[in-house]
């Protein structure tokens, strides 16, 4: 039997993204924000939605009310934070202040293992193929150990360590996505990855930005190429076709579309974007569509779904 | 009306070649299984959702709770018959896909709207609101933030405290009714300029004080800032910078760097950026002030011609960038001077401090 090779496709037109992110914008406004939760919520239904893999399309099933709740509760705690640091620093005295603002400080550090866990069970268990979940079954205080413990050793070793943490979180975190019974790993090492970035920031440097694009493709495939499908015992391959051209092409193409159209053209930029990166990739080996089996727990606690919102990081793997 | 489509069971990830009837009540599907055998699920319309987004072409729909039951038909028809036979189906109902099926006339309505909407916020709406707050705030926290600029704005300066000293014995002779502490700085520069911050500092350069003929001058001078303090003119500037900073944000999406703008906000009151009218009202209540202490208006008017004179050897000077137009405003004294509103008697106290001020701002 030929072997054929699975790949990632995005679909979706510039116009209907327009309309969305159009309504999405007006309804935002009137609402003076609150719509916000429902506006991501449409905005990852259509892109999951346009987004094929072996011929099926992903579905995003999280809702806006699920979201709104996350995004009260993520707003509390950053909230209250927020608060002890505003007060302390008014109360006027030196080390109330202080301790206001290393709480403040350890709180946000404290909420990002927090925050990651929470998004990737909510995001994993809200996203499905085929009729089959992915879920993420990370345990909390392994996650909190793997990333406080290496921010310590990133401290000590004046961010040196900064590259295997990097790794350590994506190992951790994708090794526990399941998608049915299919698990998923990231083979990737710290070392390796230290070295490809020393690499290329120096040649970026050198080739006075040239490389840039060398730089990002060579970060993409080590994404990419490391990230293995495991399927009743089998492992199957990512692989991404990304070259620097595309980079270079997309990058170029996509500052005029922004720039001249004073901002109109994001939508059609950003699927640019997007497509660029998954219509490059796909799953080597004869990986079986049909049988994915339905395994993962239901999880409605968008909380760290949010709070990575607001947190600013992404959940791209 | 039967469609051919796939279904998938929510327990495997093989779908099933269906065919999908929609009835009454219910959608009625028809598979063959792994096995060969043929199976039935009815799927009860109340609990359908159907995806918002899909492609004209197609139909996804899923079936009750977690993990879904799913199906998709491919066909053109699919859409419109599900509307046909379930006009009243909740998964019609969705508000969001109502708008969004507006096509690009109900598009550009909605734009047109979001627009105007923004501009009403922007132009109307938020200064209003901003000027209502700035308004309601307390003095205590109004020279807190005045404050804060003052210490930002005058880090680098060298002040005369001497001319200060002076400037403030002099500006107490006039008897000002206020509930700000006013405090008046004199900055060792020929900067042809001078400011009031929100909560009672004024700012002064020695440039201006050099540039002025007579303690009149002085007078209108000190009169149209300390209107900027009693109005709070600044407060208010800030308060609408602040609240359109945030409308933009929120435009933008981008929350941070709210702390900025206040300090943002320094650079725009050096630059005295305040609306024609806020200095048209800080003008007519400083010769209202002028008038009820016996002070002549031709000291403002004589200022404006100072300023004027400064325009024509120096460019524009700074204090005058955005101030009414100078000649509009000499205009405006005139015509009060003409109206027979001005009366002066002599000040002695004014006077022998105006000289002492005039030797102590020496800077050359």
């Amino acid at each position: 039997m030929e072997i054929i090779p699975q790949r990632l496709k995005l679909y979706g037109e510039g116009g209907k993204l327009f309309g969305i992110m159009l309504v999405n914008f007006l309804l935002t406004i009137v609402t003076l924000g609150l719509y916000y939760p429902w506006a991501r919520a449409k905005m990852l239904q259509y892109l999951y939605g346009e987004t094929e893999f072996a011929g099926s399309r992903l579905q995003f099933h999280g809702t806006g009310e699920e979201m709104f709740k996350g995004f009260i509760k993520a707003i509390a705690l950053l909230g209250t934070l927020f608060l002890i640091s505003f007060l302390t620093q008014r109360s006027g005295s030196l080390a109330l202040s202080v301790i206001g603002s290393l709480l403040y400080f350890f709180g946000i550090l404290l909420l990002i293992p927090l925050a990651i866990h929470g998004g990737l069970r909510y995001r994993m268990s809200r996203t499905s193929w085929r009729g089959i979940h992915f879920g993420y079954r990370g345990n909390l205080t392994e996650l909190f150990k793997i990333i406080v413990g290496g921010m310590v050793l990133t401290f000590l070793t004046l961010g040196i360590y900064s590259f295997w943490l990097s790794i350590h979180v994506r190992q951790y975190c994708i090794g526990n996505i399941r998608m049915g019974n299919c698990e998923m790993r990231y083979k990737g090492n710290g070392g390796e990855f230290l070295w490809l970035n020393v690499k290329g920031i120096l040649l970026t440097i050198i080739t006075l930005g040239i490389y840039s694009f060398w730089y990002v493709r060579d970060l993409n495939h080590y994404y990419i190429n490391n990230l293995v499908l495991v399927q009743d015992g089998n492992e199957f391959s990512f692989k991404s076709s990304l070259t620097a051209g595309d980079i270079f092409v997309t990058g170029i193409v996509n500052y005029f579309l922004v720039v001249f159209t004073l901002g109109l053209g994001t939508p059609w930029a950003v699927l640019r974007q997007l497509r660029m990166t998954i219509d490059n990739v796909e799953l080597e080996g004869a990986f079986n569509p049909e049988t994915v089996f339905q395994t993962e727990e239901d999880y409605s606690n968008a909380t760290g779904e949010d709070m990575l919102d607001m947190l600013d990081i992404g959940l791209d793997f | 009306m039967t469609f051919k489509g796939k279904y998938f069971d929510g327990k495997s990830s093989s779908g099933y070649r269906a065919e999908v009837t929609l009835e009454p009540f219910h959608i009625r599907i028809v598979y063959t299984d792994a096995i060969e055998q043929t199976k039935t699920v009815l799927w009860n319309t109340d609990l359908v959702h159907k995806n918002d987004f899909a492609e004209h072409d197609r139909v996804y729909l899923k079936y009750g709770n977690f993990p879904f039951e799913y199906i998709e038909v491919y066909d053109k028809e699919m859409e419109a018959a599900l509307k046909t036979y379930y006009p009243n189906a909740v998964f019609h109902k969705s508000a969001y896909n109502k708008l969004f099926s507006t096509g690009v006339a109900g598009l550009v309505i909605m734009a047109a709207f979001t627009i105007g909407f923004i501009a009403l916020c922007y132009f109307v709406l938020i200064p209003k609101a901003a000027e209502t707050l700035a308004g309601k705030l307390p003095i205590s926290y109004e020279k807190q933030l005045g404050e804060a600029v003052y210490n930002n704005m005058t880090q680098l300066e060298e002040k005369n405290d001497s001319c200060s000293v002076l400037l403030n014995r002099f500006f107490k002779q006039l008897n000002y009714k206020t509930d700000y502490p006013i405090e008046i700085t004199v900055i060792k520069s020929d900067v042809v300029n001078a400011y009031a911050l929100p909560g009672g500092r004024i700012v002064v350069y020695e440039g201006i004080l050099q540039r002025m003929e007579s303690q009149e001058e002085l007078v209108a001078l000190l009169s149209h800032e300390f209107s900027h303090v009693q109005f709070k003119h600044s407060t208010k500037n800030i308060c609408r910078s602040l609240s359109s900073y945030l409308l933009i944000s929120l435009l933008v999406g981008d929350a941070g760097g709210i702390t900025a703008v206040v300090l943002q906000n320094a650079d725009q009151l050096k630059q005295l950026g305040y609306s024609r009218s806020l200095e048209e009202e800080a003008d007519r209540e400083g010769m209202k002030l002028m008038k009820q202490n016996d002070i002549d208006l031709h000291g403002m008017r004589h200022l404006f011609e100072t300023l004027k004179k400064q325009e024509g050897d120096a460019g524009v000077p700074e204090f005058l960038s955005t101030h009414p137009l100078t000649d509009a405003r000499i205009k405006a004294v005139t015509k009060e001077i003409n109206a027979g509103n001005s009366s002066a008697r002599p000040h002695p106290e004014l006077e022998s401090l105006w000289q002492s001020i005039k030797e102590t701002s020496e800077y050359e």
